[in-house]
């Protein structure tokens, strides 16, 4: 592959160039700053990528402002003449590949055409400059060794790099003997899951015998349980057997004691009988002798006695009954008119006054004849007369009062309208006030200069015209302007005084004054009204106190006059009280109730002869009633009460009367009882036989001899009836009944059955419960997934496992791969590049050396041509600098069918002396038959030594469109 | 026309493999599908009524069988009796006659094959009905038993059918058991081959029917899809046969597809339709996600977390009937965009040029290590081929950093 032209539209200094390249070596020749390394860069760049930004390596952007980027042309074997285009775009560049067919292309493309190299491969092969080569001095001989190594060998540090990393992933997840690689864990959680399988596959191994086993235990508990049913019945038989011995016994002592019973009769109910015919006797002799007591106690009373006697004697007690009641009707009426004379004659009494019986006597004694009447009749009119008098100036008296009181109530009223006694001051002040206002008002107008002067000069014309206002007025008797006269002449007086006092206070004075203006200015004429009207109040009261005297006058005359009156009525009075008296009368009486007195007096004497008359009938009704008690008495035998009479007499008669009934009654019921006596005494013979006759059924005497043979009957009854119970006991064990053999030999018999049974029942005991766990353990195993769980969880460990272990063998592959190339590299294509190398090495050392070698311990060494061995470390630079030109030369070599690529170079020669410089061109030359050479230069000299090569001048790149040939 | 079930590897109860990660209790669940797949059949069959029913060999998934299984195979068994169903059994590589486990004593519906070829002979309305059978005298049986089925003529009136477990001659992907080539079970002249063994549903001939029916529950992300049973409904001249889901947990894929996606709730989001989707579908499913057409922002996205990370973030937003197996990427065409180094590809075509003997020696400390060899799969073809792309994928991706 060659480069036959580079088109700069515009990278770094350049733009708009374009710059023809040959075949076989092409010279860029340039001084420092020229801009070699900017074409240098735009070869690489432009076939491998812009430099990302922020990258060390610079992106030579132009400054000029022309398009970034440009052309490189190319000649392939492969693909002909390509155009490779990158210009500004993502921050490798876009990429463009034209071919000469006219296809189109990418990086793609591009990266097919570089054989897949990139920047750094092509590098460390294919582009060295001096910087790369004196950049070995710096590295000590390991490192060396491997930059020799790896730059020929492209990516081979990464290789072994990588290889190291997926041994230490491998071993992550398996050594051979390890124990925490995921691997190795994996493989003892499987191990330990096969145990764990291997324990529960044996498990379930369990099953089939168990269930074998399991039926074997079911016959067996069959059986056992068929024998323990018949140990359980031969047991029962003994147990009964047991049980019949004493019941037999017991049956067969009570068959001999019934046998002795045997002769032994009693009537059936003959118990009952007998006790019944017992009662039938008791009951009939009882009614034969209750019916003979009866049959006694009425021929008793029968023959007591008659009392036909007493019962008429009653009968005409009874006739006469109306008569007493007429007798009592008569004392009551007696009794009744007595009381009420009493009462009239009391009340008359009293009326008249005599509530003593002294006084009674004398009324009774009263003389009360009509002429006696009249005298006191015309005393009393006497009195009548004086007393009417006495009214009639009474009433005079009384209306003199009210005249009088109604004068002091009109007083009163014009005391209450009267002014207030402030008033009464104020109109006293006024006039004063009035003359010391007049004065102010003068004083206040005349200022205050001639004050002193004129105040007193005033105070005396109040005087003067007080003078003459008081002369006017007594003259014209106008005396209110007499007061106000006065009142000025007393102001005026005053007015002298203080100003004698206090003649130099002129100015308080004048202060006064105006304050006195002040509080009554604009109230004169309300003052005035003030002493009006008190002036009118006084005169009114004056007049009415002269009215109030002559009404008193008058008053006094009356009184006298009624005083004279009075004592003529009491005169009156005493003639008539005595005149009573004489005629025996205390009381006080008037005209009218002379004659109503003199009535009543003759009303009493009346009624005290009725009352004499009436006492006396009394006393003769009382005389028959005694009479007829004594008569009651002596018939009924007893003291009577005189209320009660007619009533117990008509009682006794009415019990005289029944007593005879019953007599008759009494004759009767003893006829009746004496028929009873002889039915029930031959009731009782009858019974009496037939109760003999049931003794001598039981073979007995008497009663006692009767009950015994009952009780020995029921002593037979009753032990038959034990015997049938014995009997049926016995049936009931009747299984047992062959059984023979005392108490003993069953008791043997019984405990041999016994153990017997208790040693089956415990086998199927012991068999029951092995059935239960059987059952359990096959049940348990039928539903066991432990298993499966188990197995499921290995299946998922061991494809874990297996994944794993991919990944492991994936990292093995690859790491093995790795190892073997460089193996290869090492075993073969080293070799033959240490071949080339030596070739290369030793030309340009002018035979210095004879080749270069690659030592066990991975170190290149420089054979000298005397044998001695060098390290490369131990080489001179220049040395050093052949060495490692002469390595990459023959690697170029090595791979110029795989990567024909031009080699680029970038003054690589300054520490070269001229013998192995010549040896250098001589050999560049020679390459430049195979590879397009590219050298980059500052050394015009070097030129010279191709003269078959192309030299530019950078310097003139760029100012002719061509480029320019040296 | 006689009506019949054909059923074979139940494998009852086994241990579902390569599912890792899975909680205990899910686990569970999972374990117990075989069982639910198995009532299912037991279920159809009492509303179907067939004539008869042929199972083809490993009831159980190996020695190992829990008696459990065994209790509630046979509790299926007397639900059949009770129908009224006979049941024929030839036992197979799984569950083999030598076995020294307990055996639960079967109902007289049932039919078990000796370890020599026999026919049975039953009477269904106006067929004779003849079946052909063997079961395992011993786990492997190499021997092509084919030689041992008597070859009969058709006769009017007569249905036979041969019931084998075994695989196809040539047939590599499975161990070879009893094998068989289609000429030879066509030269027996029976009306209808029932199959057992290989877990993938497939007829392998029609005429006569040769029919695998695949298990009755999938229990590995190999054994993808619906499984089921056939009811065959066979004549002589002419067998129809409909196929009877059964699984209650399908193993499947999904293909999401990632040109468009940039972020990870919309990565969720689109899964999880997809998810919600394909179990309205085919009910609760075990599902591999496959991403594919990943675009650029999408493989930034990826890059942000583990593959690991990824599943784990899937498996939390999912629902309960779904559980996710395994994540996946296609390869990224990012990959292709950076070309290898020529250095980087001779490391890979190192691996590339290895035999079998070389990859056992390179992976000898694990694979011929005693402790671990007896739980690896032995290295095969498939597996060099994944090794070489997970391990050049280990190297580029380092180096390309």
């Amino acid at each position: 592959m060659k480069i036959e032209r580079l088109v700069i539209y515009g990278f770094g200094r350049h733009s708009n160039v374009t710059i023809e390249l040959v075949d076989g070596i092409t010279v860029f020749y340039g001084k420092n700053e020229a801009g070699k390394t900017t074409i240098y860069q735009f070869i690489l760049q432009v076939l491998f990528g812009f430099p990302p930004k922020n990258n060390q390596q610079l992106r030579y952007e132009p400054k000029s402002g022309s398009h970034y980027g440009g052309k490189v042309i190319l000649s392939d074997e492969r693909s002909g003449v390509v155009e490779v285009e990158r210009i500004r775009g993502k921050s490798a560049g876009d990429v463009t590949v034209r071919f000469s067919d006219g296809t189109v292309g990418g990086q793609e493309e591009l990266s097919e055409i570089l054989r897949q190299y990139d920047r750094t491969a092509f590098e460390s092969v294919f582009s060295f400059s001096l910087f790369q080569l004196q950049g070995l001095e710096q590295m000590d001989a390991d490192e060396l060794s491997r930059t020799l190594l790896s730059s020929g060998t492209t990516g081979i540090d990464l290789l072994m790099q990588l290889e190291k990393q997926l041994e230490k992933e491998k071993a992550e997840l398996f050594k051979k003997s390890g124990k925490n690689p995921q691997m190795n864990v994996l493989l003892k959680e499987l191990r330990e899951l096969e145990d764990t399988l291997k324990v529960q596959r044996a498990k379930v191994d369990e099953y089939e015998p168990a269930v074998k086993r399991l039926e074997q235990v079911e016959q067996l508990l069959r059986e056992n349980r068929r024998e323990l049913q018949e140990l359980q019945k031969g047991s029962d038989k003994l147990k009964n057997a047991q049980l019949r011995l004493p019941i037999e016994a017991n049956r067969n002592k009570l068959a001999a004691q019934i046998d002795e019973l045997d002769n032994t009769t009693f009537p059936p109910n003959g118990i009952r009988e007998q006790e019944m015919l017992e009662a039938k006797k008791h009951e009939a002799e009882a009614v034969i002798s209750r019916s003979t007591y009866q049959l006694n106690e009425i021929r008793d009373q029968l023959e007591s006695k008659s009392q036909q006697e007493q019962s008429d004697a009653v009968e005409a007690m009874l006739v006469k009954e109306s008569d007493w009641q007429v007798l009592q009707q008569q004392v009551v009426s007696a009794k009744a008119d007595i009381a009420r004379l009493k009462t009239e004659q009391h009340d008359l009494l009293g009326r008249l006054g005599a509530t003593e019986s002294s006084m009674k006597e004398t009324i009774l004694a009263v003389d009360g004849s009509v002429s006696n009447e009249q005298f006191l009749h015309k005393l009393a009119s006497q009195v009548q007369q004086i007393e009417r008098n006495a009214d009639s100036y009474q009433n005079e008296l009384q209306r003199s009062l009210e005249l009088e009181q109604r004068t002091v109530q009109q007083l009163n009223r014009l005391e209450e309208q009267a002014p207030t006694p402030d008033e009464q001051a104020q109109a006293l002040k006024w006039p004063s006030v009035r003359s010391r206002l007049a004065e102010a008002k003068a004083y206040v107008s005349f200022g205050k200069r001639e004050q002193p002067q004129n105040s007193k000069t005033m105070i005396w014309m109040l005087l003067v015209i007080a003078l003459l206002l008081s002369a006017y007025g007594v003259v014209q008797q106008q005396w209110a302007l007499v007061i106000i006269g006065i009142v000025l002449a007393a102001v005026g007086g005053y007015g002298i005084l203080q100003k004698a006092q206090v003649p130099s206070q002129t100015d308080e004075q004048m202060n006064e004054m105006k304050a006195l203006l002040k509080a009554y200015e604009g109230k004169e004429e309300l003052f005035e009204e003030v002493c009006r009207k008190t002036e009118e109040y006084t005169q009114k009261k004056k007049r009415l106190k002269l009215i109030a005297e002559e009404q008193a006058l008058d008053r006094e005359s009356l009184q006298e006059d009624l005083k004279g009156i009075l004592t003529q009525k009491e005169s009156a009075h005493k003639e008539l009280l005595e005149a009573l008296q004489s005629g025996g009368l205390t009381v006080s009486a008037n005209v009218e109730i002379i004659a109503e007195l003199f009535r009543m007096i003759r009303n009493v004497q009346n009624t005290e002869r009725l009352l004499i008359q009436r006492g006396e009938e009394l006393k003769q009704v009382y005389e028959k009633i005694e009479q007829h008690l004594s008569q009651a008495k002596s018939v009924l035998g007893r003291d009577v009460p005189e209320s009660d009479l007619y009533t117990l007499i008509r009682q006794e008669a009415r019990m005289l009367r029944e007593a005879m009934l019953a007599d008759n009654a009494g004759k009767e019921r003893m006829k009746e009882l004496t028929r009873i006596i002889q039915e029930k005494t031959l009731e009782l013979h009858s019974f009496q036989e037939q109760e003999q006759q049931l003794f001598a059924l039981a073979g007995a005497d008497d009663k006692q001899s009767f009950y015994e043979a009952h009780d020995r009957y029921q002593q037979l009854q009753s032990m038959q009836l034990n015997l049938n119970g014995l009997n049926e006991q016995l049936n009931t064990f009747q299984d047992a009944e062959g059984l023979a053999g005392d108490e003993e030999q069953l008791h043997h018999l019984l405990s041999q059955v016994e153990s017997q049974r208790r040693d089956v029942e415990q086998k199927v005991t012991d068999l029951t419960d092995e059935r239960a766990s059987l059952l359990h353990r096959t049940d348990a195993l039928l539903t066991d997934d432990a298993h499966l769980l188990t197995s499921q969880l290995y299946e998922n460990k061991k494809a874990e496992f297996n994944e794993i272990a991919f990944e492991w063998s994936s990292r093995q592959a690859a790491a093995e791969a790795i190892r073997q190339t460089m193996a290869d590299l090492k075993d073969k294509k080293l070799p033959a590049v240490l071949e080339r190398a030596n070739v290369i090495f030793q030309q340009l050392t002018t035979g210095q050396y004879d080749s270069l070698s690659i030592q066990s311990d991975g170190h290149f060494h420089a054979l000298h041509k005397d044998g001695q061995r060098f390290a490369i470390a131990e080489l001179s630079q220049a040395t050093k600098e052949q060495a490692y030109v002469a390595l990459r030369l023959s690697l170029a070599g090595e791979l110029l069918e795989q990567a024909p690529f031009p080699i680029i170079m970038d003054d690589p020669f300054v520490h070269f002396d001229a013998g192995r410089l010549s040896q250098m061109t001589e050999l560049i030359s020679k390459l430049a038959k195979n590879h397009q050479i590219i050298v980059f230069t500052c050394h015009e000299t070097l030129s010279s030594h191709w003269p078959e090569a192309k030299v530019l001048n950078v310097s003139n790149v760029g100012k002719s469109p061509e480029g320019v040939a040296l | 026309m006689i009506r019949f079930i054909h059923t074979a590897d139940l494998h009852l109860d086994s241990p579902f493999k390569g599912m890792t990660e899975m909680p205990a209790d899910r686990l569970a669940e999972l374990r117990e599908s075989t069982f639910a797949a198995y009532e299912n059949v037991i279920q159809y069959a009492e509303t179907s009524l067939p004539d008869f029913i042929l199972i083809a060999g490993d009831i159980y998934d190996g020695e190992d069988r829990s008696l459990r299984a065994q209790m509630r195979f046979v509790k299926g068994l007397e639900r059949l009796k009770q129908a009224g169903i006979p049941v024929f059994i030839s036992h197979g590589n799984h569950d083999h006659l030598a076995g020294k486990w307990t055996r639960f004593e079967l109902p007289d519906n049932v039919t078990v094959f000796g370890p020599f070829v026999e026919t049975v002979e039953l009477k269904i309305r106006e067929h004779l009905v003849r079946i052909h059978g063997f079961s395992y005298p011993e786990r492997h049986v190499r021997k092509p038993m084919i030689e041992h089925y008597p070859i009969i003529q058709r006769e009017q009136g007569t249905l036979d059918i041969g019931m084998l477990h075994g695989s196809l001659m040539g047939e590599e992907t499975h161990a070879v058991y009893a094998p068989f080539t289609k000429e030879a079970l066509v030269g027996k002249g029976y009306h209808y081959w029932a199959l057992g063994h290989i877990h993938k549903r497939q007829t392998i001939l029609s005429e006569p029917p040769v029919v695998y029916p695949g298990n009755i529950q999938g229990r590995h992300r190999n054994e993808q899809g619906v499984k089921g049973i056939y009811e065959v409904e066979l004549e002589e001249t002419h067998a129809a046969f409909k196929f009877v889901p059964t699984s209650v947990l399908v193993f499947d894929e999904i293909e999401v597809d990632c040109s468009k996606l940039t972020h990870a709730n919309e990565w969720l989001a689109v899964c999880l339709e997809l998810v919600s989707d394909r179990i309205e579908q085919i009910g609760a499913c075990i599902l591999s996600v496959h991403n594919v057409n990943i675009s650029e922002e999408a493989v930034q996205m990826f890059a942000s977390s583990t593959s690991r990370e990824w599943l784990e973030i899937l498996r939390e937003s999912a629902e309960k009937d779904v559980w996710f197996a395994e994540l996946t990427f296609e390869n990224t065409s990012e990959s292709v965009q950076l070309p290898d180094s020529p250095l980087v590809r001779s490391v890979k075509e190192q691996m590339v040029h290895w035999e079998l003997n070389e990859w056992k020696h390179v992976l000898k400390d694990v694979y011929q290590h005693a402790r671990s060899a007896p739980y690896l799969s032995p290295i095969n073809q498939g597996m060099k081929e994944d090794l070489i792309e997970e391990a050049g994928k280990l190297i580029s991706n380092e180096l390309s950093k």
